[in-house]
């Protein structure tokens, strides 16, 4: 999580069960099928795994155009290090973890071009995290529909304010629902720090959500 | 001891997963603590907003997008084809690459003592430096002595020109720095022990020398000075008496022009009007 490794780096240390492997539906073997030249297979993995991972990348850049380029650039870097792919992690811990590095390093760039975001236009004094921008509308809606979208929008917009240190496990844990111990594989940092990260991002969703709570 | 059960309790509250059940302790905290129990309805809000998000799906072209993208990389990358090469053939490729270095250097190691083998059996002595070059003067006949590049001895009767036969140079010195012609470099071969310590003198280069028959009248020669040191004179007459007369200099470039301005090229030169 604090620096981006290169998919070469990407080394794992724990055991796989065996039969993960073995099982010629699994993840794994779709790889290795794909590592000697079996394109199906690697359509398969694709198939498998592409709305979770620009799902993942859309909730963490708020920017889906965006998201697909590095859904795709994630399934490129799979494919282009299919030879070196250890089977010794779950596959899904693997691929997580090339999309939360693009994905970090997508708002890196963003920050040092200094995009202006429009749903951040306030940023606050002390030159953190700028302060987002939730007007309330007191009106009554009736339309229930259009009050659970305009409260994702501001989930949405709420999510996409908070640090990228903070951002990557709260949605891997509250939006896709992940293990504390499948995040901190993928994050490369502890469980404890995986805890207490997304008590802090959660903490900061409340006080920007105040309105809607 | 009522915060540290709030602490806990919150822990709890934040760590348990949607449909997990509390602890009995937690539950029994949350009777009794009303903040706490608006933190843990605050906290399932927080988590029904954001699991409401739901999954975002990857476009229709997602595949055929992709596909490109993979030939395009495959293509992109195809310059590259020494890198993806196996390791033997690498290893191939640089053992050639160090062979022909080898043979290179071996050929020019080679082909140095020929040049002052050829050099001795055309009767020309190599140019040497300090005391070698005496010894070489002397033991040399003085038709053949070697003017080292540049610089032409004063005393020594062969190469002054006899001007009323020869209305040339008998000698022309080249130089590298002259640019007349292309220049040999001189081997010396000393004499430390019985090794033969080779070494070339780059400094000195080999003079080439011009005899009086050697010289070709057509003008090819490699000596480009006019023959005539004076300078052309026309006279011109209007016809009425007057008459004027132009003298027209010899052609110079540069130092050649005391060639041409000197009784003789090599007496000129050895006033050390060079």
């Amino acid at each position: 999580m604090d620096t981006l490794s290169t998919i070469e780096n990407l080394t794992f240390s724990a055991t796989l069960r065996p039969e993960a492997v073995t099982d010629p539906t699994s993840d794994h073997a779709l790889l290795e099928a794909t590592r000697i030249g079996d394109e199906d297979a690697f359509a398969e993995l694709v198939s498998r795994y592409r709305n979770q991972i620009t799902s993942y990348i859309y909730r963490m850049t708020n920017d889906y155009d965006g998201a697909v380029d590095l859904a795709q650039e994630t399934f490129v870097r799979v494919y282009r290090a299919a030879e070196r792919y250890q089977t010794t992690y779950a596959f899904s811990t693997y691929i997580y973890r090339i999309a939360t590095n693009l994905a970090i390093s997508e708002l890196r760039k963003r920050k040092r071009r200094k995009l202006v975001s429009l749903t951040g236009f306030f940023q606050s004094r002390d030159g953190g995290e700028p302060q987002e921008f939730n007007p309330v509308d007191d009106k009554p809606l009736v339309d229930t529909v259009l009050v659970a979208d305009e409260r994702r929008l501001a989930v949405q917009r709420a999510i996409s304010t908070l640090p990228e240190k903070y951002r990557a496990p709260l949605i891997l844990r509250d939006v896709d629902g992940r293990s504390y111990e499948e995040i901190s594989r993928i994050l490369e940092t502890s469980e404890g720090t995986v805890k207490s990260r997304i008590s802090r991002a959660r903490g900061f969703l409340r006080e920007k959500m105040t309105a809607y709570l | 001891m009522r915060n540290m059960n709030c602490r806990r309790a919150r822990r709890e509250i934040e760590e348990v997963a949607t449909g997990e059940v509390m602890s009995s302790s937690a539950n029994d905290h949350l009777k009794t603590c009303a903040e706490c129990v608006r933190f843990r309805d605050d906290r399932l809000k927080l988590q029904e907003m954001l699991s409401s998000l739901g999954s975002v799906e990857a476009p229709g072209d997602f595949d055929f997008r992709l596909r490109a993208r993979l030939a395009n990389e495959e293509r992109g990358r195809q310059p590259f084809v020494m890198r993806n090469l196996s390791v033997g053939f690498r290893s191939a490729a640089v053992a050639a690459m160090l062979l022909l270095v080898g043979a290179a250097l071996l050929f020019v190691s080679l082909r140095t003592p020929t040049d002052s083998s050829l050099s001795a059996k055309e009767g020309k002595p190599s140019t040497t430096t300090g005391d070698q070059s005496g010894k070489n003067t002397q033991q040399g006949s003085p038709a053949n002595a070697t003017v080292a590049a540049g610089i032409v001895p004063k005393a020594d009767p062969s190469h002054v020109v006899d001007e009323k036969k020869n209305a040339v140079a008998e000698k022309v010195v080249t130089s590298k720095r002259s640019g007349f012609r292309p220049t040999q470099v001189a081997s010396i071969h000393g004499d430390r022990g019985n090794g033969g310590l080779k070494t070339r003198d780059l400094a000195s280069t080999e003079a080439r020398v011009l005899r009086p028959n050697a010289i070709d009248v057509t003008g090819s020669s490699v000596f480009p000075i006019g023959t005539s040191f004076q300078s052309l004179k026309v006279s011109l007459d209007d016809g009425r008496g007057t008459s004027r007369t132009i003298s027209l200099p010899s052609v110079s470039f540069g130092s050649e022009r005391v060639l041409a301005q000197g009784p003789s090229p090599l007496l000129a030169s050895a006033r050390s009007d060079w």
